[in-house]
């Protein structure tokens, strides 16, 4: 770990309309220094609008940014000493690995020796010491994307904001660079803003996540937290699988709630419900698949209609006697078989696994 | 027969291109052999040869005078042009303002008027500021016809790539001066140098924008080709035009090589 420490941002009231689209609703937000913090969501919902206000190339409607406890709204890009990563890196096509990198501190007047001892000990750290003399077209896409990463990094900026850096790259290079990224950050000390529009990646990475939508955030927590305890239809369905059911009657009685759902289902649930339209929330993972009937709070005799097998677990598809298809999924076990279509099958899950979420997808 | 039809339209197509260039470039090949003439009147083709045009040419005091001229106009003309187009450019393709469309085709305006209203208007305003017959007229004059040259190349090469590399030098500690240095004249170099060779190019050649705003002293080549055509027509004026087109050629094969070196690159 490193001694730096990142710094803090704070979001206050920010806001940012085009003409009558607003493009980010009034925001209000804390990031711990040091925190890897991510933002997800649709293209369109506001977190790209979100980055370049805070990097400064986005003059906001309203509101504060304060970094540090200082606000920098108003305050040009370039004096901000904020680190920034593009979707496509932008790494000059016309200089070299070692002048990109270097940029930086060209721009900020350092003594020719101290710019390059920099500029070789950062390209150290991301393992590209060989490419200096290369122009970035001719560096793969990991080599390109790690050249950024060192650009952006190499004046010690206590905030690096992160545009989709990984969206180039394909499926095992982007793992691998998540990892190293994490890596990077935690030796580094910078604080992270890191916005993508994969919820993997984002769970993979980040200490807390905030998902997106329609030009606000629907939720802010831990991964765990926003699979867990989504508050809404959307964090629930935009975020992994969800079996979602919409609610025709509530009725709580005793330590448990009942739930009719419009199609005709009967469901338990434990806690009681948040105000206003709900829909109730079943997480794939929180079925039992069995095949004789359990003693559990929710329980349906069920047919498989098909399963997938993909690295590591299995993933059935099944119809309940109303028509309903449920998705489930586990862990394969070793020596598993793998249960064919058309098997009867019983499904139950806790009372505490229907969680009761609200029916909003946010106003358009 | 498809193969028999695609045949005869290629012989067609290629006919036709071999047409179009013959004309294009016909009147040069008249003009060359006519300055080589040994008589004293401009005939095609020539009875017999000599050098003798071109060796009056540089007796002659006038024309090397004219030429000084058009080259005392021409630069100004090319680095005024150039600055201006390319502030304009940038402006309009890079600010998001409203009403940049509008203004984009008022800065091309003036390559669509035909050059003689262009002319006409400055000379009265050119007459009351007194720089009539001075070299700022002319080279006011010129540089407004230049600049959409200008702008329209440079435009072009800011539109071959994504803003995020200004951003990104912002975020990176430049200035809008560094921002503008390191990082979009770079990319836009090409088009700036071509835009202020295609200005020189046209001050050089034009005509009629000189013959509204020079006076004797000021007057360039192409206007001492046009009087001196009025008066006597010897081949003294196809040796002058040789020299002209052979510079105008130089100038635009020096273009070609600089855009063909950018798609090497």
């Amino acid at each position: 770990m490193s001694d730096r420490q990142g710094a803090s941002l704070q979001y206050v009231d920010i806001a940012k309309s085009y003409g009558r689209v607003q493009a980010l609703r009034s925001t209000t937000l804390d990031i711990a220094p040091g925190e890897f913090f991510a933002i997800i969501g649709p293209s369109g919902s506001g977190k790209t609008t979100l980055l370049g206000v805070t990097a400064g190339y986005i003059p906001p409607s309203g509101g504060r940014i304060l970094i540090n406890g200082a606000d920098v709204v108003g305050m040009p890009p370039f004096r901000r000493e904020i680190g920034m990563v593009f979707q496509n890196y932008a790494l000059f096509p016309h200089m070299s690995v070692a002048e990109n990198v270097g940029f930086p501190l060209r721009m900020r007047k350092l003594p020719k020796s101290d710019i390059e001892a920099r500029v070789r000990k950062i390209l150290a750290m991301v393992q590209l010491d060989a490419m200096a003399e290369r122009r970035p077209s001719q560096l793969s896409g990991g080599q390109q994307q790690r050249v950024a990463l060192a650009r952006a990094a190499v004046y010690d900026p206590l905030l690096l904001l992160m545009d989709e850096p990984l969206s180039a790259l394909d499926k095992n290079l982007r793992e691998a660079m998540q990892d190293e990224i994490k890596q990077f950050q935690a030796s580094f000390g910078a604080t992270v803003l890191y916005v993508t529009h994969d919820q993997n990646e984002a769970a993979a990475m980040a200490h807390r996540i905030a998902i997106m939508n329609h030009g606000r955030i629907e939720q802010i927590g831990t991964p765990k937290d926003l699979y867990e305890h989504p508050t809404n239809r959307f964090v629930a369905s935009f975020l992994g699988e969800a079996n979602l059911f919409d609610v025709a009657n509530i009725e709580a009685r005793g330590g448990e709630v009942r739930i009719q759902t419009s199609d005709g289902l009967s469901l338990i649930a434990a806690s009681s419900a948040t105000d206003g339209k709900v829909c109730a929330c079943v997480r794939p993972e929180a079925i039992e698949l069995t095949s004789t009937a359990v003693d559990a709070a929710n329980g349906f005799a069920a047919q498989v209609v098909d399963a997938t097998y993909t690295a590591g677990s299995l993933r059935y598809r099944i119809r309940l006697d109303s028509g309903r298809i449920i998705t489930q999924r586990m862990p394969s076990a070793r020596g598993a078989e793998l249960i064919a279509p058309g098997e009867a099958v019983h499904i139950s899950w806790r009372a505490e696994d229907t969680l009761l979420v609200q029916d909003v997808e946010g106003p358009s | 027969m498809a193969d028999g039809g695609a045949r005869i339209g290629r012989i067609v197509l290629i006919g036709f291109t071999a047409l179009v260039l013959l004309y294009l470039v016909m009147p040069t090949f008249v003009i060359l052999p006519m300055s080589f003439s040994n008589k004293t009147y401009l005939s095609f083709p020539p009875p017999g040869w000599s050098l003798k045009w071109y060796q009056s040419l540089a007796e002659r005091p006038d024309y090397p005078l004219a030429f000084l001229n058009s080259v005392k106009i021409g630069v100004p003309v090319a680095l005024l042009a150039t600055t201006l187009g390319t502030l304009a450019a940038l402006g309009v393709v890079r600010g998001r303002f409203f009403g940049a469309r509008p203004l984009s085709a008022l800065v091309i305006a003036p390559l669509m008027l035909p050059q003689i209203i262009l002319a006409i208007g400055l000379y009265p305003i050119m007459a009351r500021i007194g720089l009539i017959g001075s070299y700022p007229a002319v080279v006011i004059g010129h540089t407004v016809i230049c600049i959409p040259l200008v702008f329209i190349t440079v435009a072009a090469s800011l539109k071959s790539y994504q803003p995020t590399y200004e951003l990104a030098a912002m975020t990176l500690g430049a200035n809008w001066w560094q921002t503008f240095w390191h990082v979009t004249f770079p990319m836009i170099r090409i088009g700036v140098i071509v835009g202020a060779i295609l200005s020189f190019t046209f001050s050089f050649d034009e005509l009629i924008i000189s013959l509204f705003l020079t006076s004797p002293g000021t007057r360039t080549l192409p206007r001492l080709l046009w009087e001196d055509l009025r008066q006597y027509v010897t081949p003294i004026v196809a040796a002058a035009t040789t020299l002209v087109l052979c510079i105008s050629f130089f100038l635009l094969s020096l273009i070609a090589l600089i855009q063909r070196r950018k798609d090497a690159s």
